[in-house]
């Protein structure tokens, strides 16, 4: 991805979601991205995907290079075409996700049916295969239940059985696990760990808690209203975070706090995104902001081949 | 096991809400200035009527007597007695019920049919040219009187031009049932009385499409890289019909409501001109009567549209 | 200090008159009201005189120069007639409309307040009142009460509250959940202050959208009544169409036409201001569950 810049043009103003983002993730590395609501990652993944809704959004610069294309230069059909069979997404909200009056086994099956062309009866039998890897039980059974039969846990499941269905090469997982409790929530993520290395398949991984991104990713970024502050590998972000959001987001963890909505122990709140500051976003909640933070922005500065830290205080190394 | 206790539920409810009807009928007519004496004690009729009345109506017995009397008198059909028929109100009424039905059946079918196709022909683009124009029509057409309009397709169709008739069900000089006959005469009511209903139909259809197409499941079926048109029919429509159905139920009363204003206007001999002929002649325990008839058959509809949503939402039929 | 309050509601107004003029049938309906209104208050100055005498002479006329709208049955002219009509129609909007909206809200607050038990109460019994047609309800309780306009205005108010009480029970919900509101329990404020000073204000708006929104169906319902019959007064839309009726056969439409076109105009004209209303009122969008289908569908499960 670079320079990737998307607005929401509303009635009420204009609203800065994603501002000159640019990042790369390697196959088969799993990739995470990081930040509070309202940092960007969703908006960032349905671009990816070809989600976003056109008539507020817009996508006013950037590209998107998958497998050497740009993927914003595609139409709209070519798009589909990609979407969900090679580059696949799993939402936030399992409840809601999942069509209400249509048969589970169905809606996996569909991806197949879509994509492949493969006949229904033959689609659905892949579609029970499927839910058995996932660990759904007496799966033959239920792929002809429909969502509201199952728990949190196993509609997470579905709709990842639903993505891999086509084998993608990307699978984009959104917030997977913040609908569920902890003991399914480390389930999943053990799930994801083991689909990756058995189907060669790049993970890139949005949530906004570091923790769980410890378990699952290798690389990271790390955004803030809009911007990538720090891009790394797990390593490098963990034992040495160059960018004072990282830091403070590393501070908070260690917290144990599972506030959603804000990180209480970063001072002050996102900015608005419709009149941002001048300067660097994270400013004003920042320790160590120097006079120049505030009205120029730090390009990202970077010491190796793909990670960067937008932040004056890298400049030096 | 999720269905049938659901269904009865909904019978449970419709049977209790006839029994509420029943008691505000009581209740209007104890309380009505004169009181229920002013309400049958028709001038007109013998002493010997009277003296029937007051021993079926147990006027002269304490009121938790008179009310049971009188639910029992709504279940066996014992309306009352019209004052201007000299005849049970039941009798006057049900003799009317055809001739409405043969009025709203063909209107409820095309409301909703061509509703339903209004709607979703707006929503397929939102904010369109056809979304802006249907929404118009629709508003335009919502704040119609329907007496209105009726009267307009009169005075154009059956007047300035002779095409259609003035009035009436069947030609005067008709002979039976004629099928063509009827429908000459059907045309410009049921016009009349569809053309109003289509507008907030349709307007339903598309509101609840709308907030169909903002849910995160049709996000997931786009994601799956769908075709659109699929994602509309088979994802969308089917949740966003489902509301519709329950809508259907008060949909039919609504129908009913202007099923009385059009047919006076047109002079259709159902249901409708009959409320209007016995408000001006003063007819009380008919009209008291049809309000009963009027409810219970929405009731009696809402508990069919009830039922029909139950089988096809799983959410019902499978828990 | 009070100039620069009143300085903030200047400002306040006129930038509300700005985002909801430019919505040009809510501007164009609202001129027509006003013009409506005006012309209702003064119109016996605008037509000195007793409109109601019948001139025999002058009956039935098509319109003309002399008489702009034609004469109705009796010679009357109807110019005259419909802008006296305007008085009752007006009357009855705001009043019913007035009533439903303040019963409604009543019921909608305390039941999204109070919650359980009298929340389901209410609501039941909103649900009675929307699964028995109104139009009968009306008239039965008009035809065995005395049919004046005072009951007309009754009725119609209190049988048309469950819509407003439905779409404030579920703003109040809404809010009852956020902290401000929990933060005033734990400080132990009064239900009467809770509902007065922090539910009721913040959902101002969209009563008053709602509100407006149902007067066009009041006006219908009431210019349903006068067509029946039901209110003895000569003098209203409603039942100029009812006459109407025994004459339209002679080719007399401008005495179906005109009335029901005020009728039908002045509807329309509350619609857009209403929807006006909602535009200028609330430029965030919010996402409300507004379908009643949907929340109909909603509580069967």
């Amino acid at each position: 991805m670079h320079d990737l810049s998307v607005r929401f043009y509303l009635g009420a103003g204009v609203v800065n979601a994603v501002e000159h983002l640019s990042f790369n993730v390697r196959k088969g590395v799993s990739f995470g991205i990081v930040g509070e609501s309202g940092s960007g990652k969703t908006v960032t993944a349905l671009t990816i995907m070809g989600l976003l809704a056109r008539p507020p959004g817009r996508v006013d610069s950037g590209a998107i290079s998958y497998n050497g294309i740009d993927l914003l230069k595609l139409k709209d059909e070519e798009m589909r075409r990609i979407r969900g069979k090679s580059i696949a997404m799993v939402y936030q909200d399992p409840m809601t996700s999942l069509n209400p009056v249509l048969r589970v086994g169905f809606q996996i099956a569909e991806t197949l049916m879509v994509h492949e062309k493969i006949p229904r009866h033959h689609a659905e039998v892949k579609a029970i295969e499927l839910m058995e890897s996932m660990g759904i039980p007496e799966a033959e059974k239920r792929a002809k239940e429909y969502p509201h039969q199952f728990s949190g846990g196993m509609r997470q499941r579905i709709m990842i059985a639903m993505a891999l269905a086509t084998n993608p090469d990307l699978l984009i997982a959104d917030e997977p696990t913040t609908a569920l409790d902890v003991i399914t929530q480390s389930q999943i993520l053990a799930l994801l760990r083991e689909l990756e290395r058995k189907r060669n398949m790049t993970v890139i991984l949005i949530t906004h808690d570091l923790g769980i991104v410890a378990q699952v990713c290798e690389e990271v970024l790390v955004m803030y209203a809009g911007h990538g502050m720090e891009r790394g590998s797990i390593r490098e972000i963990f034992s040495n975070p160059k960018h004072p959001y990282t830091r403070g987001l590393l501070e908070s963890t260690t917290r144990a706090d599972r506030d959603i909505d804000r990180l209480r122990s970063i001072p002050g709140t996102i900015p608005d995104l419709i009149n941002p500051p001048t300067g660097c976003r994270f400013q004003p909640r920042c320790p160590v902001a120097q006079v120049r933070c505030s009205t120029q922005e730090p390009p990202p500065f970077s010491d190796n081949a793909d990670g960067y830290s937008k932040c004056w205080q890298s400049e030096h190394s | 096991m999720g269905l049938l206790s659901y269904i009865a539920k909904r019978v449970l409810v419709a049977v209790g809400l006839i029994v509420v009807v029943g008691t505000l009928n009581f209740a209007i007519l104890h309380l009505a200035p004169g009181g229920p004496m002013l309400v049958f004690m028709n001038p007109r009729i013998t002493p010997a009527a009277r003296a029937i009345i007051l021993r079926q109506f147990g006027l002269d017995k304490p009121i938790e007597e008179q009310y049971l009397l009188y639910l029992e008198g709504m279940v066996t059909g014992n309306w009352g007695l019209s004052y201007f028929y000299t005849e049970p109100a039941f009798d006057v009424i049900s003799a009317r019920i055809p001739a409405t039905l043969l009025l709203m059946v063909p209107s409820l079918i095309l409301t909703v049919t061509v509703g339903i196709l209004m709607g979703i022909a707006s929503v397929r683009k939102p904010y369109s040219f056809i979304d802006r124009f249907l929404s118009s029509f629709a508003f335009f057409f919502y704040s119609m009187p329907v007496f209105w309009l009726g009267f307009i397709l009169l005075s154009v169709f059956a007047v300035y031009v002779h095409v259609f008739p003035p009035g009436g069900m069947l030609s005067i000089t008709a002979t039976g049932f004629d099928v063509r006959d009827y429908l000459w005469h059907l045309i410009l009511p049921m016009t009349a009385l569809t053309l109003i209903n289509l507008a907030s139909f349709s307007l339903l259809v598309r509101s609840s499409m709308i907030e169909v197409l903002d849910q995160n499941y049709i996000t997931t079926a786009r994601g799956k890289g769908i075709p659109e048109r699929l994602v509309f029919y088979r994802h969308a429509l089917r949740n966003g019909l489902l509301p519709t159905v329950t809508m259907l139920g008060l949909f039919v009363g609504a129908i009913l409501t202007g099923a009385i204003l059009t047919e006076t206007v047109f002079s259709w001999p159902g249901l409708g001109s009959l409320t209007y002929a016995s408000i001006t002649s003063r007819d009380y325990p008919v009209v008291l009567a049809l309000f009963f008839m009027f409810s219970i058959l929405t009731i009696f509809s809402n508990l069919i549209t009830d039922i029909v949503y139950g089988i096809l939402d799983p959410r019902i039929t499978y828990d | 200090m009070t100039n620069t309050y009143s300085k903030r509601l200047v400002a306040k107004a006129s930038s509300f008159w700005r985002s909801y003029s430019r919505n040009r049938g809510a501007l164009f309906a609202f001129f027509f009201l006003v013009a409506l209104i005006l012309a209702a208050l003064f119109a016996n100055y605008i037509f000195p005189g007793d409109i109601e005498a019948p001139n025999l002479s002058n009956e039935m006329l098509p319109p003309s120069a002399s008489a702009i709208l034609g004469t109705d049955y009796l010679g009357r002219d109807q110019l005259a007639l419909l802008v006296f009509g305007a008085r009752t129609s007006l009357i009855v909007a705001f009043a019913a409309g007035g009533l439903l909206a303040v019963v409604g809200t009543m019921a909608g607050l305390m039941a999204g307040y109070f919650g359980g038990r009298a929340d389901g109460l209410i609501m039941r019994i909103a649900d009675v009142f929307l699964t028995i047609p109104i139009l009968p309800l009306i008239l039965v309780i008009v035809a065995f009460a005395s049919p004046n306009l005072l009951n007309v205005m009754f009725a119609i108010g209190l049988t048309g509250w469950p819509v407003m009480a439905r779409v404030v029970r579920s703003d109040s919900l809404a809010l009852m959940k956020r902290e401000f509101i929990e933060i005033e329990r734990v400080m132990g404020a009064s239900s009467a202050r809770i509902l007065f000073k922090h539910l009721l204000p913040n959902q101002l708006n969209s009563i008053l959208v709602y509100a407006s929104l149902s007067i066009p169906a009041v006006i219908l319902t009431e210019a349903s009544l006068e067509f029946l019959g039901l209110t003895p007064l000569s003098v209203s839309w409603g039942f100029m169409l009812n006459v109407s009726m025994s004459y339209w056969i002679r080719g007399t439409w401008w005495m179906s036409f005109f009335p029901g076109f005020a009728i039908f105009m002045t509807a329309l004209s509350f619609y857009f201001v209403s929807e006006g209303l909602k535009e200028a009122l609330n430029p965030k969008l919010k996402r409300r569950r507004e379908s009643l289908a949907v929340q109909v569908a909603e509580r069967k499960q």
